[in-house]
């Protein structure tokens, strides 16, 4: 890991994207969100692109599409063997509306988002403003779910039960991912 | 991708300060002082840029008033650049008929140095009658939050945003990202000590061990020598 990635904590953002993978499984929370101070309730649902990345230059990347290729037991495989989310699609649903984005894991940019449509205002002119306000709003509202849901790993992540609680938990669900041992014995 | 349609594609920068209670008439004038000044092929070199604003709306309007810019406590503005280059397709196609003739007017094969002589008068001429291309990316500015979007991740259009925004608004801007929103929530709840010493997670970065075949135990050590 180069040192720029330690002193500016960029490896937080791959981190996040991984750890994301995991909350959004239903059987850990299905990726909702409470409401905060600047969002109400949403979630978080993986899309149709994820990109893994081992740590380092030079380093292999493997690329998941699919309907849901986070559920895949290959993206569980390769996060086990270490590689991390550089950039994923993401659905985020709040009540009715649905943000589609692809964020990647170094500076959290924002790729390809498409933002729920407005709804029918006034004449041509008069529509072009609202328009662009409309879809400026929409892009803060995605910005601030992205915030909050980050928040939300950051205040797990920077706990001692970081280590205790959640990485045993996440070892666990890759284990049942994995391991058809793991997979059998649940069954049972 | 623009601001107003498509699909959205941004870098968030963190805008460091504050506009000055003047800002309508400070921006408006600094704006228009920093609008783009379209190139005159006529007495341009080849590659030659120019770096301004222009209107979202549309790229040919360079008048920049402070209605036309500001939308509900957002600046919104297009970064327009300007080359004048002539297609290379062309230059080497002019090129090989000048060749051609000079060939035949000394009636041998000419030098590396008369070529590269014969290929800057062409492009000197074609220059001239070249239209620039026009290239723009629309950014918005959220004043009351202090963070700005800016449409395009490639490194060129980023680099003159850094040099022209602090140029225009005299307020210097910063990527934001993992980081700095984790700074900014340990300043909040008083977790700086702990943010500061914060490390990779082993697991997470090396691979978690006794699930895979080939994962072994990996430490902090192991990943800050990774790479």
């Amino acid at each position: 890991m180069a040192r720029d990635d330690l002193s500016d904590r960029k490896f937080l953002g791959r981190e996040f994207l991984t750890w994301l993978i995991f909350h959004a499984d239903d059987e850990n929370g299905g990726g909702d969100f409470p409401a905060g101070d600047e969002v109400d309730a949403f979630r978080v649902r993986p899309g149709a692109r994820v990109v893994l990345r081992a740590v380092g230059e030079g380093a292999g990347e493997i690329t998941a599409r699919g309907a849901a290729p986070a559920q895949t037991a290959d993206v569980r495989y390769a996060i086990a063997g270490g590689l991390t989310v550089q950039e994923a699609d993401l659905l985020l649903t709040r009540g009715e509306q649905v943000w589609q984005v692809a964020v990647h894991a170094d500076l959290f940019d924002i790729k390809r988002a498409k933002v729920p449509e407005m709804e029918e205002k006034g004449g041509k002119g008069e529509a072009e403003g609202a328009e662009l306000l409309d879809r400026l709003d929409r892009l803060e509202e995605l910005d601030a779910m992205l915030q909050a849901a980050y928040q939300h790993f950051l205040r797990a992540r920077l706990q001692p039960a970081w280590e205790k609680d959640q990485l045993p938990r996440i070892h666990a669900w890759l284990a049942r991912s994995c391991l058809p041992s793991e997979r059998d014995r649940i069954r049972a | 991708m623009s601001a107003l349609n498509g699909s959205i594609s941004v870098r968030r920068y963190r805008v460091m300060g504050s506009p000055p209670d003047d800002f309508r008439a400070t921006y408006e004038r600094n704006i228009r002082a920093h609008a783009l000044c379209p190139l005159d092929p006529q007495k341009c070199q080849p590659d030659e840029r120019a770096i301004g604003w222009c209107s979202v709306y549309d790229a040919d309007d360079l008048d920049l008033t402070f209605d036309k810019f500001w939308v509900e406590d957002r600046i919104v503005l297009a970064l327009r650049v300007d080359v004048i280059r002539p297609a290379a397709q062309e230059v080497k196609r002019q090129l090989a008929l000048r060749v051609r003739k000079e060939e035949e007017r000394r009636k041998g094969a000419i030098s590396a140095v008369v070529r590269r002589a014969l290929k800057e008068q062409v492009v000197a001429e074609l220059v001239k009658r070249t239209p620039p291309t026009t290239r723009t990316t629309d950014l918005v500015w959220n004043v009351r939050r202090g963070r700005l979007y800016f449409f395009s991740q490639s490194t060129g259009p980023n680099d003159m945003l850094l040099d022209l925004f602090p140029k225009t608004f005299n307020l210097q801007i910063d990527t934001e990202g993992p980081g700095v929103w984790a700074a900014d929530l340990a300043e909040a709840t008083g977790l700086e000590d702990v943010i500061g010493a914060l490390k990779p997670t082993p697991a997470l970065l090396g691979g978690f061990a006794g699930i895979r075949p080939d994962t072994r135990e990996v430490d902090q050590m192991d990943l800050m020598a990774g790479a």
